[in-house]
């Protein structure tokens, strides 16, 4: 049985405590790196958690009066709007946004579709929403419904809106303004912004497409 | 000594880390808003933005019309969520909008207190 004299007890106590400090340390380092990075992870995905984004089953109609659902978007990519043709700012601009990516991304901009839902099925018909994104001179899915149609599609994918009246009896529409990225199998990718530089919106769709 | 005041100093650069600094907030949440809707020939005023984590509601001034505006920290840029023409700032809305329940809290919360 080894015995252990006082003098080496004295000397290991401060080495024993700098370890532990060291260690310490090197655990606090290591758990906020692991944050740090876990954190990076979770925004890079523009602040959605991958498998648990928006997203479902929905049924609405295009300006042609044809049946649209989630399987029939399947197959190719697509970033989806909700808005109203009456908007007087976001919609008209995220949409001339969209198809000002879509010019610069070339041959590559119809690899994906862009999709208008709109969220005022009272007032836009699908005869509406034909006309409307004809202005916009890129093919564009406009969709409506049913309110009953267009109530399941916003709770599916999280979309919040309000209509608000407004004087002389009319109503405006307030509505969430971010475009969602959708993969080819209708898998939340990620949020794209309509105001973030140019450079960073190309690189998502192109991430989107090669996906 | 110098070993003594080293590990304060790393921890207190470590925990730093974790403070968020809202006056830097502040300027690039005043920047995404005016970014996003002030138009030419429409400058905004903004009254008063309030932050809660990633969250930050914004109340604006257009053409004498009171607009409020939510948004979200998306990486190191703040985007606009939504423009409303009708108040949001109360926590039924804000979750209804998709901000978290603590951050709805809060926002509306301070946003209720006289600046």
């Amino acid at each position: 049985m080894a015995v252990i004299e006082p003098k080496m007890v004295a000397a290991a106590g401060p080495t024993r405590r700098a370890r532990v400090i060291v260690f310490g340390l090197v655990a606090i380092l290591l758990l906020g790196l692991g944050v740090l990075i876990a954190m990076s992870a979770y925004r890079d995905d523009g602040g959605a958690v991958q498998g648990s984004g928006p997203g479902g089953a929905f049924t609405l109609t295009d300006p042609a009066g044809r049946t649209v659902t989630d399987q029939t978007l399947r197959g190719k990519p697509y970033a989806i709007f909700f808005g109203f043709t009456r908007c007087p700012d976001v919609c008209p601009t995220t949409l001339s946004r969209m198809t000002q990516l879509r010019k610069q991304m070339g041959a590559q901009g119809m690899k994906y579709n862009i999709v208008f839902v709109s969220v005022d099925p009272g007032h836009d018909k699908p005869a509406d929403i034909g006309n409307y994104l004809t202005l916009f001179g890129t093919p564009i899915i406009g969709l409506t419904g049913t309110d009953a149609q267009i109530a399941q599609i916003t709770k599916a994918y999280g979309v919040y809106f309000r209509q608000v009246p407004v004087e002389g009896g009319d109503y405006t529409i307030d509505h969430m303004a971010g475009i969602m990225l959708f993969d080819r199998n209708g898998r939340f990718a990620e949020m794209m912004d309509g105001t973030e530089p140019i450079a960073v919106s190309l690189t998502r769709l192109r991430k989107l497409i090669s996906a | 000594m110098l070993k003594k005041q080293a590990v304060p100093a790393l921890l207190l650069l470590l925990a730093s880390a974790c403070i968020p600094n809202t006056a830097l907030d502040r300027g690039a949440i005043r920047s995404a808003i005016e970014a996003s809707v002030s138009v030419e020939g429409a400058p905004i005023t903004i009254k008063r933005i309030v932050i809660s984590g990633d969250y930050a509601l914004g109340i604006f001034d257009q053409g004498g019309q009171q607009n409020d505006i939510l948004l979200a920290r998306r990486g190191r840029r703040w985007s606009m969520m939504l423009c409303a023409t009708a108040p949001i700032r109360d926590r039924g809305e804000l979750l209804r909008a998709g901000v978290p329940w603590f951050a709805a809290e809060m926002l509306a919360k301070q946003v209720a207190e006289p600046e």
